[in-house]
């Protein structure tokens, strides 16, 4: 009787950890994405800035070039951003999924 | 101050707790004023803890009675309530995708230790027949729950100023 009680407080508390480990797993997830995102979304201000200069005209020597330079970071960055959205749905989204 | 005076000053603490978890419960609505890590965890803290107090009186009364499985029913229930918490803690932040905060992951680890400290004590009391944790069932229950109070406050301080930080460099 007394081991059959110890088992059942035993495996209680085994599930606890198991939800505790759960929890920290999705914080690291979490703290990745915060960076990426945080990341992200600097270099989109970036560019905004770059396009509002453009706009105005206070980049009217090379304007061309600068707006061909504009257009290929703003490539550049849909892309990372479209990889990275695919990279954390595989990668990191999934672990939560298996455990 | 003697030690008594402390004693009886840390078991009362103890058992008005749920007032200061409840308080910060509130604060944490009327301050962010939306769902957070945050205020899920207080939630989840004040469901849990509520139901604990709740529950004292009628465990404590099954627990004086002979036999085994009526000591077992006290410390099984307090690890099974901590146990939920942290599965509901998990689930909320995962249903309403939010991120972990320091505060989520620190009240995690206090009903992980909670419920790890019951298991321990009762194998202690009946299995092993030892009184090792005698001291750290009587003091450290009552220690934890009342840590956690200033703990949260200071971490809510501390994710507050760093999100203010994160603002400041990204509209810069």
């Amino acid at each position: 009787m007394i081991w059959l009680l110890t088992l059942i407080l035993i495996s209680i508390n085994l599930l606890a950890y198991i939800a505790f480990s759960k929890l920290l797993l999705l914080r690291s997830i979490s703290q990745i994405e915060a960076e990426v995102e945080s990341e992200m979304q600097s270099r989109a201000h970036q560019l905004l800035v770059r396009r509002d200069q453009l706009e105005v005209g206070l980049l009217k020597h090379g304007a061309e070039h600068e707006e061909e330079q504009w257009k290929g970071d703003l490539a550049e960055y849909m892309e990372e951003y479209e990889q990275e959205a695919l990279l954390r749905a595989k990668e990191r989204l999934n672990r939560v999924y298996r455990i | 101050m003697g030690w008594d005076t402390i004693e009886t000053m840390l078991f009362s603490l103890g058992k008005g707790v749920f007032v200061f978890y409840f308080i910060l419960f509130v604060l944490s609505v009327a301050l962010e004023r939306k769902v957070s890590s945050l205020v899920i965890s207080l939630m989840v803290l004040v469901v849990a803890n509520g139901a604990m107090t709740a529950l004292t009186p009628l465990l404590y009364d099954m627990a004086s009675k002979p036999g085994l499985f009526f000591k077992f029913v006290w410390y099984g229930v307090f690890v099974m309530i901590d146990g939920i918490a942290i599965y509901l803690l998990y689930k909320f932040h995962r249903m309403l995708k939010q991120s972990v905060s320091r505060v989520a992951a620190l009240i995690g680890l206090v009903f992980f230790t909670l419920a790890t400290i019951q298991t321990l004590r009762f194998i202690d009391r009946f299995v092993t027949d030892t009184e090792f944790f005698q001291l750290v069932y009587q003091y450290g229950v009552p220690v934890l729950n009342i840590l956690l109070v200033p703990m949260i406050a200071i971490l809510w301080l501390l994710e507050s100023r760093l999100l203010m930080k994160k603002l400041q460099v990204v509209t810069q």
